[in-house]
């Protein structure tokens, strides 16, 4: 390495990566996983000083960093982990000057402009970093759920929960982000995509304590944030530095401090909903994790550890849900050169859970289990080829299982689990007895009924550089990359003992008039596997031409193919979309910025949708209907066998990519120390996503029955599509303001207003099935809520006590009138467009939280106390429409959780 | 790729909206006239089917009929294979087993309408009137607006021409169209295309915990039309051949009674 910066032989690896970025086409998120200081030094007169020496460091970079300014006074250090910096700039004969305090967060541009005096009140002066938030340079939304907002306000100790936070941001665990579905989220682990490669949803849970930080960005995508139609969660795990530091906590809640509520019944005594009142829970969980260095400034380490045991009775199962899952988290950090930096991390996670099904159906003996695992490997080298250059590669594996069985038996009676029988180790797994189904109501005896053994991989390598140049026109960034991306799933199932005895009534339930009969099922064991793989290409710049204005300019390139369980190729397409946006800082001196952003993005597919066109799902099962009459006399036979060549479904021959089309824009303006005011407007039209419709059903005008059929058989036969009814179209206006932890007060308020309207929030829906309801399908969408308020707060006392509550407010949810289907022998025809029946009502509730830590030697004594849901609000959160009548009588089919309390002790070093 | 597949890939995707689907299923829209020499009282009319068929033969039958396909089991005649169709009106359950499977959407104004051509008798013999009429519905659907009543209405399917005949619109859905092929259509005035023993099952237990299904349509009408076809039904006597690239503004007459 020589003193100019300059690196011979790094030309050509530029070049070819960024040929590489270019030409080759892509998959996947290649998230910013670190943030970026920059700014200039100069002297009292403004003129600036080449040679200054800057050096930053901070808890979360094991280290030190520093640069040299260049000619123009500038200096620029990216690839810094999210945290709090101290920033040094010292120059011979001048002041040292120390700035503290300096917020780091992902993908953020911190900007630092050093003056350095002559005057010698102080050899050193040293200033607390109270600048706001806003980053002038960005022209993206979103949120960074910082360590501080983790640890200060209620979120349930899940980070799935701390994302609800970001305004724009709605639903469950898997939630709707700014008009996308649940199912349309990327979620990355330091950067790695664990995203369900079949479903899409989350796969991870986490020790809250070993999270640094949560990014979520909702939109405004630069572009390598490619791969996503809803938002990209990036969770950033803590590492290991040069002082030993770590925590033991553990948190218990009791169901039954809750309280509870009875059963609701109509004026004429019917019941609408069942009593709570036989609900039991427990909760308990243990978070360990530690780091440090094994090496001082050369090798660290983080690791991390979570179990969790969770016991629960629904109002009338039989059995108690019984959950018990372990999560180890463990980082390497080494850095054998100052340049070169090696990342290994491991995750896996455990978890059983027992008598999953909380019903009164089934009896202890039928019982489901589940079993699930993940285990995701990553490794990652940060190469600072010159001052101005980075490089990254990134490999990772994922993969999980998710087996699905009978109940494994157990010999000890004071559980409430299935028993052994003669013969069965404890544990067993029994399959090999068919179940039974008791007569229609009745419930499901012998053994659980159904199998499936599921396996999913991921694998992604990845490789991007970083190149900062000056003097072109202003500054730029440029960045490229390419992930290559390859997924798979593999599932076996089938039925216990190949068999399935259904003890039922003729005649749909008539009680008055029919024989008991059997319908005995074989259903041989299946196996699928479908797979897909994908690139993702993207370069992008992010131009300062001038101080005060930032311009993004990228192009994405996306390739996705997946294939189904024979090898057919069910989906193959390549894209190349833009982004774009501009920022513009009125005030010039970073306190405040209009931003317009906009692009297009790809989704990527899932295996669900080449699995959609599985050809042994439906190819090899036998189906055997045998009815006796009540003189155990063979009344009639019937058989039904599916050939794989008879698959009911197909693909049109035309699919397109789909996509979202996104805009963005908004303001933000800081208005005090650390805390900031801004009005962010978001635009999303998503179009062309994945359908499929019935090809052979003819209708009645109505759509109440069908009338015939188009091939002669009465079935359904469905084929998959990219229709352009599959659309959404969301609009949002949110208003934010934000103060993070500073001088003990931390507040974040934000208000969306939004309206999301659509055909469908799901994939592969029946929403085309029946053509005579389009008409209806298109409208307000279950996750519209056109009112959310979130608003946050902590306060550190000076007697060393942290209160902190969080208000959270929400329009219910539209939903229809249905009308009955007598194909589908169930509520399922409109007479309007869904979702101007009427909604849900409106729902709110306040979290509370208190922390305590007292001085111990080496560390703190913690102590915790979670109060959700405070007023015990039980709003119902969705309801049941099929039951509904104009008189406003319904069933809930969700309601606000009730009070919840969770107390929490810990130490900490 | 080649270049010009990739230019044409990056049209599709920035364009969005230029994508064609090309779907060999389309929409089919007309107007059905039912003679007025051919019906007594409008609101008495039965279920209107219209199927979308490869072509026809009005010799099979005696009268018009869709073209078939092989004989297969006990069926008198061969699958018509419709390409798609529809119906005017459907069943709609009134709430009363007296009148299970002889009421049909679209075609009484009013509860007193629908009275006048289906007097229901109480218990006590006497006239069911509208006012009882509308609170077993009421009772038995948890209805409280007569707007929900889906088998009266101000909506209409049938309006009375200049000549006297009735006229409504139909709309085929997601129907394959290939020119050549006729659009045929019949009503089942005698309700036998109506299957007792199918749909929902009785939403309300009466008193006496009887069991019964409030009746909806056979599911392959358009494939065996025979089946249901039956004296006093009504049928087109010429169907409409589709021409190729229209998709609307067809009119199917329906004119000859079936004796």
């Amino acid at each position: 390495m020589n003193r100019s910066g300059k690196h011979p032989g790094v030309a050509p690896l530029l070049f070819l990566v960024a040929l590489i970025a270019l030409l080759v086409p892509g998959f996947a998120a290649a998230t910013e996983q670190t943030g970026t200081v920059q700014g200039t030094v100069a002297d009292d007169e403004g003129s600036p000083l080449t040679g200054a020496v800057v050096t930053l460091q901070s808890d979360e970079m094991q280290g030190v960093r520093s640069f040299t300014t260049k000619g123009d006074g500038s200096f620029w250090m990216p690839g810094l982990p999210p945290g709090l910096y101290e920033l040094r700039a010292e120059f011979s004969g001048l002041q040292t000057y120390v700035q503290t305090g300096i917020r780091v967060t992902i993908g953020s541009e911190v900007r630092v402009d050093v003056v350095l005096t002559t005057a010698e009140v102080t050899d050193v002066v040293t200033v607390v970093d109270d600048k706001p938030t806003v980053d002038t340079a960005d022209s993206g939304q979103g949120a960074v759920v910082t360590k501080e907002y983790l640890e200060a306000l209620p979120n349930r100790r899940s980070y799935q929960s701390a994302v609800q936070f970001a305004p724009g941001v709605t639903g469950g665990a898997n939630p709707n982000v700014k008009g996308g579905s649940s199912s349309e989220n990327v979620w990355l682990l330091d950067g790695a995509n664990t995203t369900d490669p079949v479903t899409g949803t989350f796969s991870f849970n986490f020790n809250l304590d070993a999270i640094e930080e949560i990014e979520v960005i909702t939109g405004g995508f630069k572009a390598e944030n490619g791969g996503t139609l809803g938002s990209i969660i990036n969770v950033r795990t803590e590492s290991g530095g040069n002082e030993l530091h770590g925590s033991i906590r553990g948190f218990y809640s009791n169901g039954n401090w809750s309280p509870k509520r009875d059963a609701i019944y109509t004026p004429d005594g019917r019941q609408l909903e069942g009593s709570e009142f036989d609900r039991d829970s427990q909760n308990f969980d243990l978070n360990v994790s530690v780091g440090g260095a094994i090496v001082q400034d050369k090798l660290w380490f983080f690791s991390s550890l979570k179990y969790i045991h969770n016991v629960g009775t629904s109002a009338g199962a039989r059995s108690p849900r019984v959950f018990d899952g372990f999560n180890l988290f463990t980082k390497l950090t080494a850095r054998p050169h100052p340049r070169h930096e090696v990342i290994l991390s491991a995750l896996g996670s455990v978890a059983n859970i027992s008598n999953q099904i909380q019903s009164f159906r089934y009896d202890p003996d039928a019982q489901r289990h589940q079993h699930q695992s993940n285990f995701t490997l990553g490794a990652e080298w940060n190469w600072r080829i010159t001052d101005s250059i980075i490089a990254n590669v990134h490999y990772t594996r994922f993969k999980s299982a998710i087996d699905v069985t009978p109940q494994p038996c157990t010999w000890r009676d004071d559980l409430r689990f299935k028993q052994c029988k003669e013969g069965q180790s404890e544990g067993y797994i029994d399959f090999l007895t068919p179940a039974t189904l008791g007569a229609s109501g009745a419930r499901y005896e012998d053994n659980y009924w159904r199998f499936s053994l599921n396996d999913r991989w991921r694998d992604s390598v990845r490789a991007s550089v970083t190149g900062f140049v000056r003097r072109a026109l202003g500054t730029h960034k440029i960045k490229g990359g390419v992930e290559f991306g390859w997924t798979r799933s593999q599932v076996q199932f089938g039925v216990p003992g190949n068999l399935r005895l259904t003890q039922g009534l003729d005649d749909s339930g008539d009680p008055t008039s029919v024989e008991p009969f059997w319908w005995v099922e074989y259903d041989g064991q299946i196996s699928q596997a479908n797979n897909g793989n994908s690139i993702f290409g993207f370069l992008q710049d992010t131009w300062q031409p001038a101080p005060w204005l930032t311009v993004d300019l990228g192009v994405k390139y996306d390739r996705v193919v997946l294939n189904n369980d024979v090898g057919e190729r069910i989906v193959g397409f390549n894209a190349f979309t833009p982004v774009g946006g501009v920022s513009v800082d009125p005030s010039g001196r970073k306190m405040a910025k209009i931003y317009l952003g906009g692009g297009i993005n790809i989704d990527q597919g899932k295996l669900l949708v080449s699995g959609f066109l599985d050809k042994n799902g439906t190819g090899s099962k036998l189906y055997v209907e045998e009815r006796y009459g009540g003189s155990e006399v063979n009344t009639s036979f019937s058989q039904w066998n599916y050939s794989r060549g008879q698959s009911n479904y197909n693909s049109h021959d035309k699919l397109t990519a789909p996509r979202v089309y996104g805009l963005v824009t908004g303001f933000e303006m800081n208005i005090g120390a650390k805390t900031k005011v801004g009005l962010e407007g978001t635009a999303k039209w998503f179009r062309n996503l994945w359908e499929d419709d019935e090809v052979n059903y003819i209708w009645n005008g109505a759509g109440t029955n069908t009338i015939g059929v188009i091939n002669g058989l009465q079935d359904y036969f469905f084929r998959l599509r990219t229709p352009n009814q599959a659309s959404r179209n969301y609009y949002s206006l949110s208003f934010i303001l934000q103060r993070q932890m500073f001088k003990g007060l931390l507040l974040d308020i934000n208000y969306t207003m939004s309206m999301t309207r659509g055909l469908t929030e799901t994939q592969i829906t029946g929403a085309l099935d029946n053509p005579t309801q389009q008409p209806f399908e298109y409208g307000w969408l279950g996750s519209d809520r056109p009112h959310v308020i979130k608003a946050s707060a902590a306060y550190l006392t000076p007697f060393g006590l942290q209160v902190a509550g969080t208000f959270r407010f929400q329009s219910g949810s539209r939903f229809d009138r249905t009308y009955y289907s007598d194909k589908s022998g169930g509520y399922a025809v409109y007479v309007a467009e869904v979702g101007t029946f009427d909604s849900v009502n409106p729902f709110w509730s306040v979290d509370l939280r208190a922390i305590y830590k007292l001085k111990m030697p080496y560390g703190r004594l913690f102590f915790q106390v979670d109060l959700y849901n405070v007023t015990n609000n039980r709003q119902a959160t969705g309801i049941s429409t099929a039951t509904l009548n104009s008189r406003g009588e319904y069933n809930a089919s969700g309601r606000q959780g009730p009070m919840d309390l969770q107390l929490g002790i810990g130490y900490e070093f | 790729m080649s270049s010009k597949a990739l230019a044409a890939c990056a049209a599709i995707i920035l364009l969005g909206g230029c994508f064609q689907e090309e779907l060999p299923e389309q929409n089919l829209s007309g107007t059905v006239v039912v003679s007025g020499d051919v019906v007594d009282d409008i609101r008495s009319l039965g279920m209107v089917y219209i199927g979308i068929f490869e072509g026809w033969n009005p010799e099979q039958l005696g009268y018009s009929y869709p073209a078939t396909g092989p004989r297969v089991g006990d069926n008198p005649l061969g699958d018509a294979q419709p390409y798609g169709g529809t119906t005017v009106g459907e069943y709609a359950y009134p709430c009363l087993r007296a009148i299970q499977c002889e009421v049909v959407t679209g075609r009484y104004p009013s509860i007193d309408d629908l009275l006048e051509v289906n007097p229901i008798a109480n218990e006590d013999g006497s006239d069911m009137t509208s006012e009882q009429f509308y609170d077993q519905c009421q009772w038995y659907y948890g209805w409280n607006s007569v707007d929900e009543f889906r088998f009266v209405g101000d909506e209409l399917d049938f309006t009375e021409n200049e000549a006297g005949d009735y006229e409504a619109e139909f709309l085929a859905w997601h129907s394959q169209l290939p020119a050549g092929s006729i659009v045929w259509g019949f009503v089942d005035n005698d309700f036998t295309t109506c299957s007792a023993s199918q749909g929902a099952i009785n939403r309300r237990r009466s008193d006496d915990g009887a069991f019964f299904r409030e009746g909806t349509n056979f599911a392959d009408v358009l494939n065996f039309p025979d089946k249901y076809i039956t004296e006093g039904d009504l049928v087109s006597s010429q169907p409409t051949v589709l021409t190729e690239d229209k998709k609307d503004g067809y009119q199917l007459v329906i004119d000859e009674v079936l004796n």
